[in-house]
């Protein structure tokens, strides 16, 4: 299990991150979501021992992990870059990393690859951006670790190989149990692969749950009320929306709650028209974000 | 303790136990082999480039061994150095290859994720970068010591000769020295190396980008030698008594890789040249010490590169300046070095202050990539501009905190080393001219308890004296090993008093020892004969004895006779039985021989005899006490009664420059011991006294004698002057072509004529041709001393025997001594290139307290420019002066 505790990480007078809490179970596949900047690739820094924490616990099984060789084997981080690798051949990349980590499966690596259908002796500066990026992911998956950290993993993948990755992370989870933490911006592939997600802004955890009870938990509300009454956005903050709008006599309101709760507060307004359609991931990222100051009409 | 390094402390302590039992894990002997394997391209290069040096020169050398110097290996050194610099330099490429995260962005992830702790990380970094710089080095050494083997075959046990030009003057053997001097440089070598790749690491630690690490470690390279010379230099230039060479050497050739460098090349020096002489040479740097020291100074660099490493954090990635405190000491050496070169001078104040501003802003707006916050670039400055000064003021004001002053109580010295033979001897009767053995470096080995108490009270009556450094005499060295075993050197001119208290040790059986050894090394080494006779041509290839004086008339023709013989004509044990001959006479030697030498001494030279020049010519002098050698010589066929033939004065007139010294009018010499031994010449002597340096050593004139008809009198002087001569009475020194010697007070009379003639013609040249002032001290009181000067010679003459009557009705008394009397036109005048300037004096009747400068008033007097065009006719002119001889 990964166990933030109280994690500070600050860079000179900056906090990346404050007084972070954080877990994830074993066997689950996570996904971090947040803003840019907001602190998500620090988090994958501090659970693969690249960063030290200025305060707090980063624990992998109840164990630090800065400078801990025992769990820094069982943890493969990929980032969002792929250049250093690029002297590397694919073979070069498996004999490397086949060094460091001793559960290095040579059998999937070659299976794997053969996948993917990547050439084993070509230098990987030589690839495309995609291949690159399976070349990473393969090493990763067999590398035997048994916490993948993936920053953007799937930037640069093409539709059919984001569905074939994917496919390896949910085969690698359910063989051994792997547990993957995801960050990205893409919460389409989030949604398709993540059990469970945190969203992180400026520093925090907004929130940390699993996906469904992320989904049911927000809702969009179309509304229509009685003519005589003329509702504007001050007679709903009272609920802790998160977005309003309105066009002519309907009314779009984001709100927190289940669809029962949503029903019972609105029911006081007498509405005539009640209609709750539940969010992506992606709109449900984009009105938490704006519920936080974070949107684009701000930005303008 | 905070909550950020409570955790912190823990965690380290926590992973350094579950670390600490399997250091040498698998990934971490893997990232090294990884890191080896990914930089061998570098490995290769740097191999080639290393066997172009050593290798390569040393084929070459062998060569030209088998040619008999048909091959010239000079191209292949050059190219030896160019190929090893560069290779060397290729440290800084390596270092920085071996650890690309430390200012690479784009491999920290994938560098720092790997399961290692930091220290298992930067042993296996460091030591794979450091076999990619130090393996092919190592690798050419083998080449190296194989290519001397097989040269130790094709070249008969001997790998080169040391020699000048087609004069083999010695063998190198390759087991005995060559081999293992070899094996010295490379051991030497490796170590600099890690010391310059650790050094990069260092700086690197503290920066976060290619441009930041390499410019510093370029600067720190440099700095760290610079800036400690120079600091040295002007702290300690102004302490009377230290000597800045001794603590250079005991801090630069350890604290840098340059500078290790230059205490690798000393400290093999020194090794290589015991191996020659035999003797132990108390150098300060020595190799093992060398060894020792510098190879602990590298060690706590790597530490200090792991602390640093281990406290940097991944992100300080991409800074250019990860700890500022590297900014600060760099600044703050360069600004020193460039401080302390100008406080040498103690000059220049503006400018300095210029040129550091102006670098040390620079450096802040590229550290700071911009003039953000550049008021505390401003107070840096200061503060580092009052550190230097600061720190130069108090150095200076407490006398380097007492160190000028303090000296070393008796007991607690185990032994003094000085660059001496004895007060009324020269410093080691030997003379390789063009061949130097450096014999000068083994200094004198003293461990008598009643000569150590001798040489501190002398010591101790020279700091007393607070004197004041007088660089541009020689000074005498005192190096003290205490029984702690520090070394303390200084370094004094000595007063009169202080040598006749040195003097005291010159009998004592260590320094007749050392005389001894001296003298019979020289004899061990006097000629190389080659096993091929042929190299060397007969004018070179025999053994001369000749009289002290060796002149030659205008042909070149000798003017005393000389006793030559072939070398091969000699016994094979010559120089052997020579030199135990020698040692046995010294040994030998009483006082009364040692402090007088009325028959003169005679000198056996080999090489060759060149009339006035002297080419590779090797001179050992023959005391007339010296009855084994003497007979020696006579069984082996030299005449060793030789005489000056009579055009002998006449030729030395025209050839040699001739000076004199009367201690008659040596001002402040006390003692007639002193004034009569005869160590003026640089060549020939170990002091300059301070009494000397008041006195008037007259300059060179060549034709006087045939001018004044003195021929008979230069040849009575030079034919019974001594190089040890003791006596009582007042008597005239002499000093030919840089040979001092004292004239035999029975030929006074002569010595005076000449003497006398010499004087006043100098005076006339020095007012009338506006000669160089002879060594009359600093110029501020030239003057004066010419005054005081003349002041004697007439008190010891009387102007009756000097005349003038160039200006008429001014005699040189007038001309001397009118001025004092208010006479205006009979002032004293000095040439200048402007015209005579003259005292043109007021009133009162001290009126010389004048300055030697231009126009200005002083005291009573003032100097006027008056026209020398008319200088027989202008009444303050001298003119020039007609001498009667008495």
């Amino acid at each position: 299990m990964i166990k933030l505790e109280n994690v500070t990480k600050k860079f000179g007078d900056f906090s990346a991150l404050d007084n972070v809490d954080l877990m994830i179970p074993k066997g689950t596949s996570f996904g971090l979501l947040g803003s840019n900047g907001a602190g998500k690739s620090t988090i994958l820094r501090l659970l693969s021992g690249i960063y030290r924490q200025t305060s707090g616990n980063v624990l992998i099984d109840g164990e630090n992990v800065f400078d801990n060789t025992e769990i820094k084997k069982r943890v493969f981080f990929i980032n969002d870059e792929t250049v250093q690798f690029g002297t590397f051949t694919l073979k070069g990349l498996k004999n490397y990393y086949k060094g460091f980590y001793p559960n290095f499966s040579e059998e999937i690596f070659e299976e794997l690859r053969n996948t993917v259908k990547l050439p084993e002796d070509k230098r990987i500066d030589r690839f495309s951006k995609g291949m690159k990026r399976q070349s990473v992911v393969i090493t990763g998956l067999a590398s035997g670790a048994d916490f993948l950290l993936l920053d953007e993993a799937f930037d640069g993948l093409d539709p059919t190989m984001r569905i074939i990755v994917k496919r390896m992370l949910v085969d690698a989870m359910l063989d051994r149990n792997l547990t993957t933490v995801i960050s990205s911006h893409n919460l389409k592939e989030i949604n398709e692969v993540c059990d469970s997600v945190a969203l992180v802004h400026q520093g925090k955890v907004v929130f940390n749950r699993d996906l469904d009870s992320v989904k049911g938990n927000i809702h969009k509300v179309q509304a229509a009320f009685a003519g005589d009454k003329n509702y504007e956005k001050a007679d709903f903050e009272k609920y802790g929306i998160l977005h309003y709008s309105r066009s002519q006599s309907i009314h779009y309101i984001i709100m927190k709650g289940s669809e029962e709760e949503i029903r019972e507060k609105l029911a006081e307004k007498d509405p005539i028209v009640l209609d709750l359609i539940p969010l992506s991931l992606e709109e449900i990222f984009i009105y938490e974000m704006e519920g936080l100051g974070y949107d684009a009409g701000q930005l303008d | 303790m905070t909550q950020d390094s409570s955790i912190k402390t823990n965690e380290a302590k926590n992973n350094a136990k579950k670390s600490a039992g399997n250091f040498f894990s698998k990934a971490m002997i893997h990232n090294g082999i990884m890191g080896f394997k990914h930089n061998f391209k570098q490995a290769v290069v740097l191999f080639v480039l290393h066997m172009a040096a050593a290798p390569l020169t040393i084929s070459m050398l062998m060569a030209s061994i088998l040619t008999k110097g048909e091959e010239d290996v000079e191209g292949y050194m050059a190219i030896a150095v160019l190929t090893t610099g560069a290779a060397a330099l290729a440290g800084i490429l390596c270092a920085l290859s071996a650890m690309p995260y430390l200012y690479k962005k784009s491999v920290v992830d994938m560098r720092l994720s790997l399961p290692m702790t930091t220290l298992q990380r930067f042993v296996s970094d460091f030591v794979s970068g450091l076999c990619v710089y130090v393996l092919p080095f190592m690798a050419a050494s083998v080449f190296s010591l194989l290519l001397t083997l097989v040269g130790h075959i094709a070249c008969d046990g001997k790998t080169f000769y040391r020699g000048y030009g087609s004069n083999p003057g010695w063998e190198c053997h390759i087991f005995e020295e060559y081999a293992p001097l070899l094996i010295k440089g490379i051991i030497g070598g490796i170590l600099l190396m890690i010391m310059f790749y650790t050094l990069t690491l260092l700086i690197s630690c503290c920066c976060g980008s290619v441009f930041e690490c390499v410019c510093y470690t370029l600067l720190a390279n440099g700095l760290i030698p610079g800036s400690i010379a120079m600091a040295v230099y002007a702290l300690l230039n102004d302490v009377y008594g230290l000597v800045p060479e001794s603590y250079l050497a005991m801090t630069i050739p350890y604290t840098s890789p340059i500078g290790g460098c230059i205490g690798l090349v000393f400290a093999l020096q020194s090794g290589f040249e015991a191996a020659v002489s035999n003797a132990g040479v108390p150098t300060s740097i020595t190799y093992g010490k060398w060894l020792l020291i510098f190879g602990l100074v590298t060690v706590i660099y790597i530490i200090c590169t792991y602390l640093i490493y281990r406290k940097r954090n991944a992100e300080d990635t991409g800074n250019p300046i990860v700890y500022s405190a590297l900014f600060h000491v760099i600044m703050t050496l360069g600004t020193a070095c460039i401080v302390y070169a100008f406080m040498v001078e103690n000059e220049y104040i503006a400018p300095m202050i210029i040129i550091t501003a102006i670098i040390y802003f620079v450096f802040s707006v590229i550290r700071r990539r911009g003039f953000k916050k550049f008021w505390r670039s401003a107070v840096s400055y200061i503060c580092t501009m009052l550190v230097c000064l600061g720190s130069y003021a108090v150095v200076v004001g407490t006398g380097a905190f007492g160190a000028g002053s303090y000296v070393p109580n008796a007991s607690a010295v185990s032994a003094v080393y000085l660059d001496y033979a004895g007060t009324y001897a020269s410093s080691l009767d030997v003379e390789f001219s063009g061949f130097d053995m450096s014999f000068d470096n083994v200094p004198l080995k003293i461990t008598d308890r009643d000569a150590l108490e001798i040489i501190t009270d002398v010591h101790r009556m020279t700091v007393n004296r607070n004197g004041k450094r007088d660089r541009t005499s020689k000074n005498f060295e005192i190096m003290y090993r205490l029984k702690s075993g520090r070394l303390v050197v200084r370094e004094y001119s000595l007063t009169d008093e202080a040598i006749l208290k040195l003097s005291e040790i010159d009998m004592m059986r260590e320094t007749k020892e050392f005389r001894a050894y001296l003298v019979k090394a020289a004899a061990d080494n006097l000629y190389y004969l080659p096993a091929s006779l042929d190299v060397i041509n007969d004018s070179e290839n025999s053994i001369t004895l000749a009289p002290q004086w060796r002149i030659f008339d205008d042909s070149g023709s000798r003017v005393h006779e000389v006793s030559s013989i072939r070398i091969n004509l000699l016994p094979s044990d010559f120089k052997q039985r020579l030199g135990e001959s020698l040692y046995a006479d010294i040994i030998d030697e009483t006082e009364a021989d040692y402090f007088s030498d009325p028959h003169g001494i005679m000198q056996l030279t080999y090489g060759t005899d060149n009339g006035r020049t002297y080419y590779n010519r090797r001179t050992i002098y023959i005391r007339s006490y010296y009855t084994r050698t003497l007979e020696y010589l006579r069984g082996c066929g030299f005449k060793t009664e030789l005489q000056y033939s009579k055009t002998f004065g006449l030729a030395a007139a025209d050839n040699a420059n001739i000076t004199m010294v009367s201690d008659m009018i040596v001002e402040n010499m006390t003692g007639k011991e002193v004034t009569s031994f005869t160590p003026l010449s640089s060549t020939a002597g170990s002091f300059y006294a301070d009494g000397f340096a008041n006195s008037f050593d007259l300059y060179e004139y060549t034709r006087l004698c045939e001018k004044y008809g003195l021929t008979e009198d230069l040849y009575t002087v030079l034919a019974n002057s001594y190089k040890r001569y003791k006596t009582d009475e007042s008597c005239y020194t002499i000093i030919v072509n840089g040979n001092a010697a004292v004239i035999d007070p029975r030929y006074n009379e002569a010595a005076e004529r000449l003497f006398i003639v010499m004087t006043v013609q100098q005076f006339i040249d020095n007012m009338t041709n506006n000669e160089t002032w002879p060594n009359y001290g600093t110029a501020d009181n030239r003057t004066s001393r010419y005054k005081a000067f003349l002041s004697s010679f007439l008190t010891c003459y009387g102007r009756e025997k000097i005349d003038s009557v160039a200006a008429p009705g001014v005699s040189v008394y007038d001309l001397i001594f009118s001025y004092a009397n208010g006479n205006e036109k009979k002032g004293l005048g000095i040439y200048t290139s402007r015209g005579i300037l003259a005292d043109k004096y007021t009133s009162g009747s001290n009126g010389y307290s004048y300055d030697y400068s231009d126009t200005k008033s002083y005291g009573y007097g003032y100097w006027e420019d008056y026209p020398i065009d008319e200088e027989f006719n202008y009444p303050n002119s001298f003119g020039y002066m007609q001498i009667s001889i008495p």
